[in-house]
């Protein structure tokens, strides 16, 4: 692969994607690119790190899309904001042979989670050219894909049907041709299933720390200042990741509330006091005490000796380094980030990872309990 | 009296009164001159038309983007509509069928050549949404001013609508290199997003040299980012009688206003201080400023 960092110019990189665009098999290639904390991104605004990435996943509709890709695709139709990386997404997805099952209900989500913010979307070259003639829309790449997916995506059907009777239209002419030649496509009698491909979602292998961690110094919500192993040590934990300037409601914010979610189902199920619950931000300069304390509150996040949010006094990266977190930065915050989620032994090693897409309380609530089980034997 | 009978009734009177404003500015004997004029009043009146029923709204919304779009139309005209459609943003799912096309129309006017009062309406639009390219034009314009669309503090203010932008080294290049009040005012607001601004706040807050809109800038930008460090420089602010009674008052409020200042509370040096400037009649706000932060508990 081409050496790129966050200095080389947007259209540079956009020319390497349009070649890799001609070749066969180079969806690998393609994928390289992806990781938020990929040097390409370095430095750069969020909008710009998006959009980027956004050119760079719609290019697997002609190329493929590798498996090692599904993750992405799925990412953004779970929980993106940006209009043009979910339509990004979504033309990705017409490059898979085989997608999960939950595909169909995803692509309904995000269309109900943009249908207020549709915007026109370029992928031909990633600076719009203003003389495009009838530009695609966000929307209408994504019933585009259901389109594609044809009869396997039948059980949207009674969702597009009512989207079409809605009166006064909640689409546009245009959106609505694309949900009619949709509706259309779903319809064609076909013997295939009802739905894709009933693939879970591959596994994220645990991280093994990359660096020391033990004597990082940590600083919780009331300014109380420890190392890492002072707080990790000697039981298991929750950690996640987030941080309070995070613009997609659907990942920092969301992260904290189920935070809190787990911590009152924890004490209900009698693991208080015998587990951690904490989340890091990825951005501790900014995020100070009182910040995480307000962020936390905010969000039904109950504080005690085991339940804090923590802030690096130092640099953030040997954290981002120890467990292989997906995280970037622009030259004031994070430019773009996955969700990361793990769960800890009493060692302070990952037992678990939820990565990239949503994790489910129940999981998360289990695996702490079998690294407590794991622990008392 | 039904709501329908007194909108008309109203928008009669609006007609009326506009008509005869547009009568009483027209110059004598210049017909054609008055018939643009009377022409531009109808459109605008029918631009504030408010709508019927939801589809006539639809109606009004595509109307309005066609205007909007309209390099025919006079320039308040198609203020108006951007103004009008502003406002109809608000309507949340039924403006969401003309949401793509609202933003399309505006990057066609977010270019050169547009009248600049209209382009910067629409940059402002553009930018509030952090759309990338609005974003790349700004910053252009700050680096080169030939492609400037719009003055170098507005684009600064419509640059710090999102704090992702990545924008506060260029803003920090402009604060040392420019003379312009304005601009270092603009370039000081977005550098409180970056908690690389630390040093730069401390140092203007401390200078007594800098104008007092900077130094009240910093105390904000300081106090922003790091309250401990803000209160720190802030107190020495306070007790230093040959200060700027301005600055002081401003230091004393945030002080004040701040959540945790239990630390200045057990200072008894900075308390008796506090006490004296209250009692100070000859002293205004900041005499005020003081007695509030020895009510607080």
């Amino acid at each position: 692969m081409r050496e790129f960092d966050g200095a080389t110019p947007t259209a540079e990189i956009v020319a390497y994607v349009d070649h890799l665009r001609t070749l066969r098999d180079s969806g690998g290639d393609l994928v390289d690119l992806l990781p938020e904390q990929s040097p390409i991104y370095h430095g750069r605004a969020a909008g710009a790190a998006e959009r980027l990435r956004g050119y760079i996943l719609a290019s697997f509709e002609r190329t493929g899309l590798p498996d090692s890709a599904i993750a992405f695709v799925i990412e953004e139709l779970e929980g993106g904001h940006n209009p043009y990386v979910i339509a990004a997404a979504a033309k990705a997805a017409r490059g898979a042979t085989t997608l999960p099952a939950q595909i169909v209900p995803l692509l309904l989500d995000a269309i109900e989670r943009i249908r207020q913010s549709d915007d026109v979307v370029y992928f031909e070259c990633a600076a719009p050219s203003g003389n495009a003639a009838q530009p695609a829309t966000a929307l209408m790449e994504l019933f585009r894909t259901l389109a594609w997916l044809g009869p396997r995506a039948s059980i949207a059907l009674p969702s597009l049907k009512a989207m079409l009777e809605c009166h006064p239209p909640a689409f546009s002419d245009a959106v609505r041709a694309e949900i009619e030649n949709a509706v259309s496509a779903l319809s064609r009698p076909s013997a295939a299933p009802s739905c894709c491909a009933d693939e879970a979602m591959p596994a994220r292998s645990v991280p093994s720390p990359q660096a020391p961690i033990e004597h990082i110094e940590l600083q919780d919500q009331n300014g109380v200042v420890f190392k890492f192993d002072d707080f990790f040590a000697g039981r298991p934990s929750l950690l996640t990741f987030f941080y309070t300037r995070c613009i997609n409601p659907n990942k920092c914010s969301l992260t904290i509330t189920k935070l809190a979610r787990v911590g009152r189902r924890a004490d209900a199920g009698g693991l208080r006091g015998r587990i951690n619950i904490a989340a890091v931000t990825y951005d501790p300069e900014f995020d100070l005490p009182r910040r995480l304390y307000l962020y936390g509150t905010n969000r039904g996040l109950v504080f005690d000796d085991r339940t804090r949010l923590l802030r690096t006094t130092g640099p953030f990266e040997p954290f981002r380094q120890c467990f292989d977190l997906g995280v970037g930065y622009g030259s004031t915050t994070v430019n773009q980030h996955r969700l990361d989620t793990l769960v800890l032994n009493g060692l302070g090693r990952p037992v678990a990872s939820f990565a990239r897409v949503q994790w489910r309380e129940d999981d998360v609530l289990d695996a702490l309990k079998s690294a407590l089980t794991a622990g008392a034997a | 009296m039904d709501v329908k009978d007194y909108r008309k009734r109203y928008e009669a009177d609006l007609a009326a009164h506009a008509a005869s404003t547009a009568a009483s500015l027209r110059p004598p004997g210049v017909a054609a001159a008055a018939a643009v004029v009377d022409a531009t009043q109808q459109r605008l009146m029918e631009i504030k038309r408010v709508p019927s029923d939801r589809a006539d709204l639809s109606k009004k919304i595509q109307a309005l983007l066609a205007t909007l779009g309209n390099e025919k139309e006079p320039t308040v005209v198609r203020l108006a509509a951007l103004k009008a459609l502003g406002a109809a943003t608000f309507l949340g799912e039924n403006f969401a069928p003309y949401h793509a096309d609202y933003l399309n129309t505006l990057r066609q006017i977010a270019r050169p050549g547009t009248d600049p009062q209209l382009c910067e309406a629409a940059l402002g639009v553009l930018a509030a949404e952090k759309d990338p390219d609005t974003q790349k034009l700004l910053q252009r314009g700050l680096q080169d001013a030939k492609f400037a669309l719009v003055p170098p503090a507005k684009a600064l203010q419509l640059l710090s609508y999102d704090d992702h932008a990545n924008i506060s080294e260029l803003a920090l290049s402009l604060f040392n290199q420019t003379d312009d009040l304005g601009v270092k005012e603009a370039a000081l607001r977005v550098l409180a997003t970056d908690a690389k601004s630390q040093d730069l706040f401390a140092k203007l807050l401390e200078d007594k040299s800098q104008p007092v809109s900077l130094r009240t800038l910093s105390a904000t930008g300081l106090n922003f980012l790091n309250p401990q460090r803000f209160a720190d420089v802030a107190r020495t602010i306070v007790m230093d009688d040959s200060e700027s009674e301005d600055i002081r008052d401003s230091s004393l409020g945030a002080l004040a206003s701040a959540p945790d200042n239990r630390a200045l509370q057990d200072d008894s040096g900075f308390h008796d201080r506090v006490k004296e400037l209250g009692a100070d009649n000859s002293l205004k706000d900041l005499s005020v400023a003081a007695r509030r932060m020895i009510a607080k508990p």
